[in-house]
């Protein structure tokens, strides 16, 4: 252990671009050119909309242009902390351009929808706890919505904009939390710019965490609460520690209020950090001085919390939305490591249709990212042999970075696809610390003020590249081609199959519907219909029969019949486009049923929506010429 | 490790991890001084109920800064000023200001559902302003010594830092601009199909067909007077283009449009008009 109180002459070094001036006059360019950036993301968002051709150009060009700006501009820059700290708000705006220039007024996820339905639940009813048909356990974890209806009443912004405004808010503020965490551990305003824009190569960074739904509300507030704890650890006043730990405490309670799985995260995190730091303090248990702070109240509160939330409020609804995913996982994972079945091919898509697959370069790029942040990681670890694991904090970190690995063997399965993604938003935020290791123990003694003006540069380069291209890749890895830029409409495409005239139906199911009217359709005109009145989205079995066979079948049989009794479903929704155009994430109603095969590069068989018009069990009481809305007969459904 | 030690001098560490020093120009903890009260403690509080008033009395545009100031960091930033020096140093104190914020505005929404009115702007806008006064005349009251925080040595002057923030706010807001405009653009366009039949002079009235849908759409038209069997047409319209079809209207007699698809095998749209006394309608 060393501490070394250096003088003022020593903290002294020369500026890499001389005077503050020159400095703010390269952070100034750099902030134009990650505007510059923003501005190509959004023109290729733009051009996409209009079907006009130069939609990828744009689109690379003004990511890399995100990244890669900010970072140049960090490097020069890296002695005024001030310039550096202004980049990284630079760097986190701006990537966030990135998912809104996708869907800038309005909501456009799976996630989104879900979310809207029950905000618009606790509009109407002003009190939470609603259920949700959707996503049953939205309604258990009330903590974002509470914050998005507030802030909508209070603004009389629409709730998208005010939504989206609490996102931007929070991950400026979780990017600078892991400024911060960067800072405190190794001591330099660029390692900790280089741990946030680290973190912002994570694949589920620029869509998924942007996005507006209760995990990346709660993830910032969690890695908050890490910051925090880490800034009471250093604090020398015992008062003064407790208080900053139970402001940490706090976040960890509204965590476990908002979502379940960052609640578990942090909870993990810090008993890990509390039981490391025990061992420590046991194995030097006669020596007062080498003793560490034990961070137990933030642990305590956000374990207990979570704990009693999970077994008093909403293991029901959580054993119902995560069993099947848990269950499905097992499996596929099981299936996998016994050679029951082989591996999921990386990039592989159900459909083969050109929207939906990247082309081989980009495969490339999301390979040479993947690998990348692996040797980032081996690096990383590596680097703590020099520590001898006296590094308590950076140990807990490394834990973390962990799931990394972890998290991409998950990619082996279609099942775990998604699990692997949500992994790194957790496992990023130990990685972003082990590769400040690597950089301080490598790269940054080629910055000091003998080194050469060659090594420096070769330096800058490296890091402003391979930011670059770690963040490039992550994008072909973590984000589906067809989902990552807007445009036309296209089948079973997440944001890109919602278009004004799905919207246009369910607004007027909204007006029409009574509350509770029960119906089926396919999956994204389920959740715009369901999100935006009190409407329940049929789908499952009914006697092992699965809803969707009731779209698939070429005439309307007993089989139907018993599937809408069952579910006593009062209405039938159907989308011409699905027979026309196969679905890029594979078969809306599922792959077959008796009689039927519906392959994954084939659309739905048109007969099987035209028999609803020849039914006179059905009657048509919308069509706006590619949705149609059938209400199913009452005496059918009482049969 | 080292900078985990209690009684460890705080004041301007290297921290070394284990033989490569690794100390900066960055984290440094601030040793408190004593001062007087911060000039400014005043304005928070006001500004807190002003806002509060503002969402919910005000216009539009000052209620979205009121709305967002009350929500994400007027409480927050009250409670780290009223928390002791240690957790003011905490580095980037924005994070400490929204992330606090959010959790009063979760913990009042929660205290308010348990109320008969619900989570209203009339109860949690007045909530959240109470604990920015409170905490701040707490603060002021029983911290008049309340020593301030030094500020930090900034190596660029504080006012400079307008210029990139100010570039990429603008740029940014070009890009903004880009995407909702483009966005309304699509949105407008794509829509549905519209038929109209609207009279025009000497017994004629014209049978409008718009596509509004994001593509080019082959449909027939049907017009019919009473007399015989409507003429059908088949009419090839781009996306986002109409076409006009004249059509004579004998007297005492209501024309009738009725649009199918392309197979005519589904209605689409049918609009009528009774030429003699003007009523018209349309499904």
């Amino acid at each position: 252990m060393t501490v070394d109180v250096r003088t003022p002459e020593s903290q002294t070094r020369t500026l890499s671009l001389g005077s503050p001036d020159r400095q703010l006059l390269v952070a100034s360019l750099a902030a134009a050119g990650a505007g510059a950036g923003g501005i190509s993301v959004a023109a290729a968002n733009a051009l996409g909309r209009a079907g006009e051709p130069g939609v990828s150009a744009c689109y690379w060009i003004g990511l890399g242009l995100l990244y890669a700006a900010p970072t140049a501009g960090a490097y020069c820059c890296r002695r005024s902390r001030s310039l550096v700290l202004v980049l990284t708000g630079v760097l986190v705006a701006g990537l966030y351009l990135v998912y809104l220039s996708a869907t800038p007024s309005q909501f456009g996820t799976t996630d989104e929808f879900q979310t809207l339905r029950s905000l618009l639940d606790l509009q109407r009813t002003h009190h939470l706890f609603g259920a949700n048909p959707l996503v049953s356990d939205y309604s258990k974890f009330p903590g974002s919505q509470v914050v998005f209806v507030v802030l909508h009443q209070l603004t009389g912004l629409s709730l998208a904009t005010s939504a989206r405004s609490v996102i931007f808010g929070e991950l400026l503020a979780q990017g600078f939390a892991l400024f911060t965490v960067g800072e405190i551990l190794l001591g330099s305003p660029l390692v900790a710019y280089l741990g946030v824009a680290i973190y912002a190569t994570n694949a589920s960074y620029l869509y998924f965490d942007a996005q507006v739904f209760y995990e990346s509300f709660a993830l910032p507030l969690a890695i908050v609460s890490v910051a925090l704890v880490l800034h009471a650890v250093r604090t020398r006043s015992q008062l003064d520690r407790y208080i900053i730990l139970v402001l940490a405490a706090a976040l960890g309670v509204a965590v476990g209020l908002s979502h379940h799985m960052v609640s578990y995260w942090l909870a993990a995190v810090l008993v890990l950090w509390s039981v490391v730091a025990a061992v420590h303090n046991y194995r030097h248990r006669r020596d007062d001085s080498a003793k560490v702070i034990c961070p137990w109240i933030p642990a305590a509160a956000t374990t207990l919390f979570a704990g009693g939330w999970y077994l008093f409020v909403a293991h029901q609804a959580l054993a119902h939305e995560l069993g099947p995913v848990f269950n499905s996982a097992y499996s596929a994972v099981k299936s996998v490591i016994s050679g029951a079945s082989g591996p999921k091919a990386p990039f592989s898509t159900p459909a083969s249709i050109a929207a939906v697959n990247d082309p081989p370069f980009l495969k490339i790029l999301g390979y040479l990212s993947a690998f990348g942040e692996l040797v980032l990681l081996v690096l990383g670890l590596w680097q703590l042999r020099h520590r001898r694991w006296r590094a308590q904090t950076i140990a807990v970190f490394a834990f973390v970075a962990l799931l990394y690995p972890l998290g991409l063997a998950l990619r082996l399965t279609e099942a775990t696809t998604e699990t692997s993604s949500r992994t790194n938003e957790y496992s990023f935020v130990g990685l972003a610390v082990v590769a400040g290791l690597l950089w301080i123990d490598s790269l940054d003694p080629s910055l000091r003020r003998h080194a050469s003006f060659r090594s420096r540069v070769t330096t800058g380069l490296v890091a402003i590249g391979g930011i670059t291209l770690l963040g490039l890749g992550s994008v072909v890895v973590g984000q589906a081609p067809y989902d990552r830029i807007a445009g036309p409409y296209l089948v079973g495409a997440d944001i890109r199959s919602v278009d004004p005239l799905g919207e246009q139906a369910a607004a007027w199911t909204a007006a029409v519907w009574p509350a509770g009217t029960r119906f089926a359709a396919d999956p994204t005109n389920s959740r715009l219909i369901a999100a935006l009145g009190e409407f329940v989205p049929e789908d499952g079995q009914v006697d092992g029969l699965s809803v969707g066979q009731l779209f698939l079948s070429p005439t309307v049989d007993s089989a139907d019949l018993r599937i809408l009794a069952g579910d006593k479903i009062d209405y039938v929704v159907i989308d011409q486009r699905l027979t026309e155009a196969p679905s890029a994430t594979g078969p809306v109603f599922g792959s077959s049923m008796p009689g039927v095969r519906v392959t994954a590069s084939a659309p739905v068989p048109a007969i099987s929506f035209a028999k609803f018009a020849a039914s006179p069990d059905f009657s048509l009481v919308y069509d706006n010429g590619t949705i149609r809305i059938f209400k199913v007969n009452s005496s059918l459904i009482s049969s | 490790m080292s900078y985990l030690r209690p009684d460890e001098p705080r004041d301007d560490p290297v921290i070394n991890l284990g033989g490569t020093e690794v100390g900066g120009s960055g984290y440094r903890p601030r040793r408190a001084s004593p001062s007087a009260p911060e000039p400014t403690a005043l304005v928070f509080p006001v500004a807190a109920v002003l806002c509060a008033l503002t969402t919910l009395l005000g216009p539009s545009p000052a209620r979205w800064v009121s709305g967002l100031l009350l929500v994400s960091y007027l409480p927050g930033r009250a409670i780290r000023k009223a928390l002791p020096e240690t957790v003011n140093r905490f580095p980037v104190s924005f994070a400490v200001d929204v992330a606090t914020s959010l959790v009063c505005t979760v913990m009042v929404g929660l205290a308010a559902d348990a109320t008969t009115p619900g989570i209203r702007p009339g109860v949690v806008a007045p909530s959240l302003a109470a604990i920015t006064v409170l905490v701040s005349a707490s603060v002021m009251i029983f911290r008049s010594q309340n020593p301030a925080r030094r500020k930090p040595n900034r190596d660029v002057k504080k006012w400079s830092l307008v210029i990139p923030v100010g570039t990429f706010t603008v740029m940014a807001t070009a890009a903004v601009a880009i995407s909702v405009r483009s966005n309304l653009a699509a949105t407008e366009r794509v829509s549905t199909t519209e038929l109209s039949v609207l009279p025009v002079k000497n017994g004629h009235a014209h049978v409008t067909v718009t596509n509004l849908e994001h593509v080019p759409e082959t449909y027939r038209l049907v017009i019919s007077t009473g007399l015989g069997q409507g003429k059908i047409r088949t009419l090839d319209i781009p996306a986002g283009a109409s076409e006009v079809i004249d059509t004579v209207t004998p007297s005492m007699r209501r024309v009738t449009a009725s649009l199918y698809d392309g197979s005519a095998t589904t209605l689409l749209r049918q609009a009528w008009l009774q030429p003699d006394t003007g009523s018209k309608g349309s499904t």
